[in-house]
């Protein structure tokens, strides 16, 4: 059961984020996937030519294990390729190179990953990621910029790498195998006292990684204000990743409104919500050890007041947008249309409502876009697969929006969806009326 | 066969939760990593549904060994997923180290967890309220003779310990041996009522076993049978109506087989506080288990006992006729009623499959070549049946649901089709698995497993979900995958009108479980 700490431990040892970690595929494919696939041969090998010591073959392995992990993680489609967001990126990144030519940037590599949450690793070995929800989340080119600093400076900090070493160092050290042997031998309340271990093994590995978090905002900002990009950008950068669980999905979705047709009117039973064994909004878990609250960043407050007390900020100067306005166009689109390549439909559902209604999206997308995820949540149902690609409703879950969205379409029976859909597309037909692929989604309701 | 039907869930959700364990520790590379896995896994013990006497489903428990502890004790922990498999509460709970988790039911207000433990004098029911604290614990003394018939009879599928009533409380039934076997019954309130106990006479002479099969916030409605024993070919039923409030017997009705014999398959209680009884009746002298049935019955009943109606049905006429219609004289046979449902709007459904013994070709053989294991009769299942009634148990309709023909050996030859059905169906041998009743929304489903025999393809088992709305039938079905190689396939009850879907790949360790809707279209149907 509790075993998820190790894979934690594991995960943690190898990136730094800037956030919380997600993990959402799709299935894009790099067009030079060989050439990739022996940078990454390379890059690890070279990782993993760098251990030494009583340990050296336990972490070469674990490198070997990392080299395997990304070449599925590409052809698993964790990653997003696209040309045009590379090429408003490459400025970004290249300005960073020019104003601090002592990083050697040869063996760098950012893959853009498929995942709504604002997050950026760095593995240590050269690669890194960006989430397409980072992109979203920032306004100037100079806030991304800050973002990217702070992942270089893990590198350089080489945090992954002195992680992975502490972390296999210290689960095989004499004191470690000495409190476990205690462990095997003590009869009454074991399994307790082997979570108790676990938990203050668990929370030294977080109290380092906060610390490496710490160290990587100061030389990441030493790092940035080299550049041309405004220093107060790494403020409100750090800023706007101060964002508590769900809060992304706090835009008010009016489904109520929004299905409700003059030929087929919202029925309230479809947002009705059934009887909880527990009337709580938290997890009853008598066995929680305290480390699984603890996080892997300090808060973002505490960082944002140690950048101000080391540094001197300049908070004046025009802030830059001519690549992110291009990046987060195509972001925001591939966060939509990941979503609904990989059937997330409930988030595809929320994203079309909530950009559409924000105007980030034009009606024309919108209409033809809702009519395919509808006609995606048809035939989800009817080949009885809705429920492998869209959670229930969870209490627990503060994505009260999502919630709602997740409730109305289990609730809703194969008919309804039917009924429903074919509303939606009349409709969106009235003020479309030239928009064939609506047409199509339409003809395949009437069917 | 990759069904799971409620009777041998837990059995079943018990490996199906080793598997799942199996999958955390895949990440676990080296050996020390996995000696500290192995120091703080938890080991499963018992597992189950949280099932209501509507057959819907209120959440899974699983029950794990944690730790030792001194005298005797051990650490257990109780985990718990919602009825959409959301996993919402791991509780701890100390206790003896024989302890089973052999029961759990929720009842909007609390959940009790009956805990059965084959070597103490008891039964102990904890209850939690709905913010996750243990409120009572309550011991309830037995001797461990009957603990262990107790144990016995579950297994094979009979007596559940725990009938839930809603917004009021738990009723905890169990078997007691008194000079013969017989029972007793707990009321535990979660409403702040009192608790009470009804016994069966300590010095009768006859085995007595209670069942309730309804309660709301005033009256409990329980089957009592009664033999003299357990080789007595006759069975005595009555139905016992209670006060849920003290337990005082409100009255009882007797069918016993001198006088007016009846098989009650189902009870309901009305707004207008009335008892509606509904089942089979025979003549007067009958054995329920041996004889063919008169016909169906629905009598209704006030809260004292006196007779309102007493609606009856026979063969002979109008059922009798309209099933006529349904098929050739040759493929008849005989019906077995499986449940009888009454609708919100008072109409009632009697579902039913139908069966002809038949001469079994393989059985011939067996005996022809001296292989006499082997029995020469089957009983082949074939049609799903529903007679459709209005409010005064009038006939109006019936409608058939093809099925493929299932061929399940008789027991005996010596014995009528009746008998071998009534064995067969005890055994898990008929189609049928459960029906669940939505209230809300006026619904049953009924589901049977279907064996299609497919055109161009290999036959295939299917869940076969039929649902009952607004007058009409639908249904829906999905068929069940094989498991095949190093992937697992399950299919199990879900909550209302829902299916639980499981994939466990032994290979790549990883576990797919999901909750779907059934989906049904309304057109089809006779």
């Amino acid at each position: 059961m509790y075993k998820n700490i190790f894979i934690f431990v594991v995960c943690v040892a190898f990136t730094f984020y800037s956030q919380a970690q997600d993990v959402v595929v799709n299935n894009y494919l790099p067009d030079n996937l060989p050439s990739i696939e022996y940078y990454l041969s390379q890059v690890i090998e070279k990782q993993s030519d760098r251990v030494e010591g009583k340990y050296a073959s336990k972490l070469r392995k674990i490198y070997s294990e990392r080299s395997h992990q990304m070449k599925k993680a590409i052809s698993d489609s964790v990653y997003f390729f696209n040309e045009d967001l590379n090429k408003n990126l490459k400025p970004i990144l290249d300005h960073i190179y020019q104003a601090n030519p002592n990083i050697n940037h040869n063996d760098f590599y950012f893959f853009i990953k498929n995942s709504l949450v604002p997050n950026a690793a760095c593995y240590g070995d050269g690669t890194f990621e960006i989430n397409l929800g980072l992109f979203t989340t920032y306004d100037s080119d100079d806030e991304l910029a800050y973002v990217i600093c702070h992942e270089i400076a893990h590198k350089l900090l080489d945090h992954s790498f002195n992680k992975m070493n502490e972390i296999v160092r210290r689960m095989h050290s004499k004191q470690t195998k000495e409190e476990i042997r205690k462990l095997e031998k003590i009869k009454y309340g074991r399994t307790r006292a082997g979570l108790a271990f676990l938990d203050t093994l668990n929370s030294d590995f977080l109290k380092h990684s906060k610390e490496a978090e710490a160290e990587a905002d100061s030389l990441g900002y030493v790092l940035f204000r080299k550049t041309a990009f405004k220093q107060k950008s790494a403020l409100s950068s750090l800023e706007k990743l101060k964002v508590t669980d769900g809060s992304y999905f706090d835009f008010a979705i009016r489904l109520d409104s929004i299905f409700d047709f003059e030929s087929y009117p919202f029925k309230s039973y479809w947002l009705e919500d059934e009887i909880a064994l527990f009337d709580t909004n938290e997890m009853i878990d008598d066995f929680r050890v305290s480390s699984e609250k603890e996080k892997t960043h300090p808060e973002i407050e505490y960082r944002i007041k140690k950048i101000q007390k080391e540094f001197e900020l300049d908070d004046t100067g025009e802030v830059s947008n001519i690549h992110i306005t291009k990046i987060n166009d195509i972001a925001s689109i591939q966060n939509i249309t990941y979503t609904i390549d990989f059937n997330l439909l409930d988030l595809a559902f929320y994203q079309l409502i909530r950009k559409f209604e924000q105007g980030e999206i034009g009606s024309d997308y919108y209409y033809t876009t809702m009519a395919e995820v509808l006609r995606r949540v048809y035939l989800a149902k009817k080949n009885h697969e809705l429920g492998k690609y869209v959670p229930r409703r969870n209490n627990l879950s503060n994505e009260e929006e999502l919630n709602k969205i997740r409730l109305f379409l289990h609730n809703l029976e194969l008919g309804e969806v039917r009924q429903i859909s074919l509303a939606f597309c009349e409709a969106s037909i009235l003020k479309e009326p030239n928009n064939q692929p609506l047409k199509s989604t339409y003809e395949f309701f009437k069917r | 066969m990759n069904f799971l039907n409620a009777k041998t869930m837990n059995i079943k959700f018990q490996r199906l939760f080793c598997l799942s364990l199996l999958l955390g520790a895949v990440s676990i590379v080296n050996a020390q990593e996995k000696t500290i896995t192995d120091l703080t896994t938890f080991k499963i013990k018992d597992s189950g549904t949280l099932m209501d006497a509507d057959m819907d489903v209120d959440g899974y428990y699983f029950f794990y060994e944690v730790d030792k502890l001194k005298n005797g004790q051990r650490e257990f922990a109780i985990k718990l997923l919602d009825k959409d498999l959301n996993n919402i509460a791991t509780k701890s709970y100390v206790d003896n180290k024989n302890v089973s988790l052999t029961e759990s039911k929720f009842n909007n207000q609390a959940l009790l967890f009956a805990m059965t433990n084959h070597k103490e004098d008891y039964y102990r029911l904890v209850l939690f309220d709905r913010s996750g604290n243990e409120i009572e614990k309550v011991e309830v003394p037995a001797t461990r003779k009957e603990i262990a018939q107790q144990i016995k009879l579950r297994t094979q599928g009979f007596s559940d310990l725990v009938f839930s009533v809603d917004n009021k409380g738990f009723l905890f039934n169990r078997i007691r041996n008194n000079k013969k076997m017989g029972f007793g019954l707990k009321y535990i309130p979660t409403d702040g009522g009192q608790s009470w106990d009804y016994k069966s006479p300590e010095d009768s002479k006859e085995i007595h076993i209670l069942n309730p099969i309804q309660a709301n916030e005033e009256i409990v409605v329980a089957l009592e049978t009664s033999k003299k024993s357990m080789l007595s070919g006759t069975l005595n039923l009555k139905v016992v109506v209670l006060d849920i409030n003290n337990g005082n017997v409100l009255f009882e009705k007797a069918f016993d087989r001198k006088d007016d014999p009846r098989m009650i398959t189902n009870a309901f209680i009305t707004e207008d506080k009335n008892v509606v009884l509904l089942g089979e009746y025979y003549s007067e002298g009958d054995n329920i288990f041996r004889d063919k049935s008169q016909g169906l019955f629905a009598e209704t009943l006030d809260f004292t006992g006196n007779r309102i109606s007493d609606s009856k049905l026979s063969w002979k006429d109008k059922l009798g006729s309209m099933l006529a219609e349904t098929s050739d004289k040759k493929s008849q046979g005989y019906i077995y009623f499986h449940d009888v449902v009454r609708t919100q709007k008072g109409t009632y459904y009697a579902i039913g499959e139908r069966y002809k013994r038949k001469a079994s070709a393989g059985g011939i053989a067996a005996m022809a070549l001296g292989g006499g294991n082997g029995s020469v009769t089957q009983l082949t299942i074939t049609d799903a049946l529903f007679f459709e009634f209005d409010k005064n148990f009038a006939l109006t309709d019936i409608k058939i649901f093809e099925k493929g023909k299932s061929r399940i050996p008789e027991l005996t030859v010596f014995a009528s089709p009746q008998v071998n059905a009534h064995i067969i169906n005890i055994m898990g041998g008929f189609d049928y698995q459960f029906t669940q009743l939505d209230t809300k929304r006026d619904r049953f489903y009924a589901t049977f497993i279907d064996y299609e025999r497919l055109k161009g393809e290999k036959n295939k088992y299917a869940y076969k979900s039929i649902m009952y709305q607004d007058g009409k039938f639908a249904q829906d079905k999905i068929y069940l995958k094989k498991s095949k190689g190093k992937i697992v396939s399950k299919v199990m009850p879900g909550k209302l009108g829902h299916v639980v879907l499981l994939e466990y790949d032994r290979k790549a360790k990883s576990l797919d479980i999901h909750l779907e809707k059934m989906n049904f279209h309304t057109e089809m149907s006779k």
